[in-house]
């Protein structure tokens, strides 16, 4: 652990460097009524190793190129472009491997398979009928990058009480999150990242958390520090404890399989690690922990 | 606190990429089949665009093929814009060589027209080369014919030269018959005159016996009448010549008044001067007589041998008028450059020059003592000359040219002046007025005024062939003298009185003389020796001199003195 690490160079840091190199295989394909619209004859518009850091949109571009390549006449724009699994539009702002997590693996629990959902993950990309109900619409290019840094504001918010540290930074710095984010580069994302997420030394107020619960219901997003009043240091079973005190019991009951887990990158981690020690290593890019909620029935 | 959470965090580290490792197996698996997947798929695309490309290739190839193609058939049909422009051009050229054929031919059609003509022309030619020969030969047969005849007529003309010798030697003989012939004939004449002198002499000596007898009864007379009572003589018996003239006024001409005999035997022939002569003029004595020519002389000569005597020069013009004064020592010549010249005879050289005239003077005349000169000119006056004084006293006007003037009385106190208006003018010349004009006498030019010896009358010769003797007194014509043949020759010829006015005498356009006698009127004689026009006669006792235009003088004469002598 490199705590005392202040310069702009990227730590090692395994996990870190592990949770970065994620990556899922998803093949995205045309809305089969759509494709035939516009006269595609198939399907298949991309296959594509996706970062789990990285967002939807920016893989539209690659779709939108296929698509214009398919399609005979194609009079709608880019914006119209959104991503649904099984009938369900995706959320674009999530990362990736949050949604998968969400809808892959969490549907597969809830339906009592343990095994691995197929990969790769199959999503339809649609054109037309944005689904404005259920998705905000992409205004500009420039929206998940706006998103992603309002999410880390949002995390230094939480962490400090204030946006200062974020705001502070100099625009090129801010810019250099993103463009190290989109453009996988570990060292120029973790040589930002580390000032924020290190905090410099001092301790967060609260730690950026955010749990998903399975068949959509709200996101939990409940203040929680990571010391308790004692100083001492939760751990993760505490602080789910705190958010959803029915699903997580403090303490196991012995001969009985827990109740929920949580999932987040695609594993299940023990809950008994550090909590903050978790929020500094295994956040998304994005400063926060999503965790996945799995219910064991 | 560090070392235990350093050990667990290490413990967490390793679960959690246990996890992860687990993780990534599973959803790592497919990395690769993306990657060839994406492989292929770029691939695809790829093969897709070169696809495309291709058939894009093979589209354009096709069209250019077909466009090819397309020219290949247009090429076909009409050949390559090449081949079109060459055809053009030698279509082009075939229509220009149309025309110059078309322009030869045009050529050639002339020149054939041309060639037409000039044979037609080289065949005129040569029948004009025929012609022209066929002449030559008929010339020259003619030339030979000539000739012949010129020989002929040589051999005539030796012939004749032959003749001519003979009769030249004829004519010698009879030249020398002839001159026997004449001298007996002049020995005739002189013994004839010599017979007529002593007769004349013995009537003169009887006159002069007479006159003497009757000085001596009127001297006897008269001193009787002184003595006694002038006794009224019965009337002066004048023993009369046997001239029918009064003698009483001795004739202020100063000529004695014999009886005139028509001379009729030309003594002498002369040619006077080297150009035509105008007028003569005898001296009242009768021995000289001076001739005035247009040659500007005037020539004095001898009556009796005919020898020139002395030449007056001075006049710048021709001497249209000679007069002699009384005394015969002057001689006045009028002339064409309009001035009299005086001429003293004696020394021959000129005394007075009378200019004035402003016309050319026709006629001058002395009075009758010299001590006057009147002058008429054609300048239409007549002026009164003082000759001591040297300059002209009195200009008369007359309206007319004047041809001749005459003095009248013995005392020169009247004028008559013939005019070229055929009017005679009488002149006072005290007062200078014009006395009497008498008009219709004459249809012509008055050319010459003489008076008679008496002064009674007056003789105007006229342009129309008659000559008038007018009575100074009365004015009235009292004969008009014409002939037949007698045409006045000159504007100034001169006719003039006989000494006793008997007889009248002028000269006629053909050389003849006339003469006419003034009782009845009738021509007595003609005289001819001259064949031109006679421009003047004068007539003083009994010989006439006549001069006319052709430079010739005749003075004729009543004896041959000598025979016909044939003088320069």
């Amino acid at each position: 652990m490199t705590q005392t690490q202040q310069s702009s160079e990227a730590p090692f840091n395994p996990v870190a460097r592990a949770i970065w190199e994620g990556s899922i295989p998803i093949e995205i394909s045309w809305d089969s009524a759509e494709a035939n619209k516009y006269g595609a004859k198939e399907r298949c518009l991309l296959m594509t190793q996706a970062s789990r850091c990285s967002y939807l949109p920016l893989l539209t571009n690659e779709v939108w190129r296929h698509i214009r390549n398919k399609s005979v006449h194609m009079s709608l724009d880019q914006s119209n472009v959104w991503y649904e699994y099984e009938g369900v539009p995706l959320k674009w702002h999530y990362p990736i491997g949050l949604l998968y997590d969400i809808h892959e693996l969490q549907a597969a629990a809830c339906r009592g398979m343990m095994d691995s959902p197929p990969l790769p993950w199959k999503i339809v990309a649609h054109v037309e009928d944005f689904p404005v109900e259920k998705l905000i619409k992409i205004t500009s290019e420039n929206s998940c990058q706006d998103y992603f840094m309002s999410m880390i504001k949002e995390a230094d918010y939480l962490r400090n009480g204030s946006t200062k540290k974020v705001m502070n930074m100099s625009k090129s710095d801010q810019t250099q999150l993103w463009d190290g984010m989109w453009t996988k580069s570990y060292e120029l994302f973790w040589g930002m990242n580390q000032k924020l997420v290190l905090n410099d030394g001092t301790m967060a107020r609260y730690l950026p958390v955010r749990i998903y619960l399975p068949e959509n219901c709200p996101v939990v997003q409940e203040p929680v520090s990571p010391m308790d009043d004692e100083g001492n240091p939760r751990t993760l079973r505490q602080i789910l404890n705190i958010a959803l005190p029915d699903l997580f019991p403090l303490k196991d009951t012995p001969g009985q399989p827990a109740r929920a887990s949580v999932l987040i990158h695609g594993i299940v981690p023990s809950l008994d690690s550090s909590a903050l020690w978790f929020a500094q290593t295994m956040a998304y890019p994005d400063n926060f922990l999503h965790l996945v909620v799995i219910i064991n029935i | 606190m560090t070392t235990a959470y350093h050990q667990s965090t290490q413990q967490w580290e390793a679960d959690i990429l246990g996890l992860f490792a687990n993780r990534d197996k599973h959803e790592k698996a497919f990395t690769n089949m993306v990657d060839s997947y994406n492989e292929l798929v770029q691939k695809l695309s790829y093969y897709v665009e070169q696809n495309k490309h291709l058939e894009s290739t093979t589209q354009n190839a096709k069209d250019q093929h077909e466009k090819m193609a397309r020219q290949v058939t247009v090429l076909r049909e009409q050949g390559s814009p090449m081949n079109q422009k060459r055809s053009a051009e030698l279509e082009a050229q075939v229509a220009s060589l149309k025309d110059e054929r078309a322009e030869l031919y045009k050529t050639q059609g002339t020149n054939a027209q041309r060639l037409l003509d000039l044979n037609d022309i080289l065949r005129n030619k040569d029948a004009t080369l025929a012609q022209n020969k066929e002449e030559i030969r008929r010339l020259t047969e003619a030339n030979t014919i000539f000739a012949h005849k010129n020989q002929d007529m040589q051999e005539r003309l030796n012939e004749k030269n032959v003749t001519i010798q003979v009769i030249q030697d004829e004519l010698q003989t009879l030249q020398l018959e002839m001159g026997k012939l004449d001298e007996r004939q002049r020995e005739l004449e002189r013994e004839n005159a010599q017979l007529l002198q002593r007769w004349l002499k013995m009537k003169n000596e009887e006159a002069d016996r007479m006159n003497a007898a009757n000085v001596f009864l009127e001297n006897e007379q008269q001193e009787t009448a002184s003595l006694s009572q002038p006794v009224q003589s019965p009337g002066t018996r004048s023993l009369r010549s046997v001239g029918p003239d009064s003698p009483t006024q001795s004739n202020w001409r100063g000529q004695s008044t014999i009886f005139s005999i028509i001379p009729q035997i030309s003594s002498r022939k002369i040619t006077t001067h080297d150009s035509e002569v105008n007028t003569v003029a005898m001296s009242n004595g009768g021995t000289v007589f001076a001739t005035g020519s247009n040659d500007k002389k005037i020539k004095i000569w001898d009556v009796k041998t005919g020898a020139l005597k002395s030449t007056l020069t001075g006049c710048l013009q021709a001497v249209m008028c000679v007069s002699f004064n009384a005394t015969d020592e002057l001689l006045l010549g009028a002339s064409n450059d309009n001035a009299a010249r005086l001429w003293h005879l004696g020394t021959g050289r000129p005394r007075h020059t009378l200019t004035g005239h402003i016309g050319k003077v026709f006629s001058a005349r002395f009075n009758p003592d010299s001590s006057k000169v009147v002058s008429g000119s054609h300048d239409r006056t007549i002026k009164v000359w003082d000759l001591q004084k040297g300059y002209c006293i009195r200009t008369m006007f007359t309206f007319a040219s004047v041809n001749d003037v005459c003095l009248l009385d013995f005392d020169g106190s009247t004028i008559a002046s013939g005019h070229l208006d055929n009017n005679l003018r009488f002149w006072d010349a005290r007062s200078g007025n014009c006395v009497k004009e008498v008009t219709g006498i004459h249809v012509g030019q008055i050319t010459s005024v003489c008076p008679s010896s008496d002064g009674t009358q007056i003789l105007t010769n006229s342009r129309d062939n008659t000559v008038r003797i007018l009575d100074v007194r009365t004015y009235e014509t009292l004969s008009v003298l014409h002939a037949d043949g007698y045409k006045t020759g000159t504007n100034w010829s001169k006719a003039c009185f006989s000494p006793d006015g008997q007889y009248v005498v002028s000269g006629s356009a053909d050389g003849t003389l006339y003469y006419w006698s003034t009782r009845d009127g009738t021509v007595e004689k003609t005289t001819k020796e001259q064949s031109g026009p006679i421009v003047g006669v004068s007539w003083s006792n009994s010989t006439v001199v006549s001069a006319e235009k052709d430079k010739t003088v005749v003075i004729w004469g009543t004896t041959a003195r000598r025979p016909t002598v044939y003088e320069k």
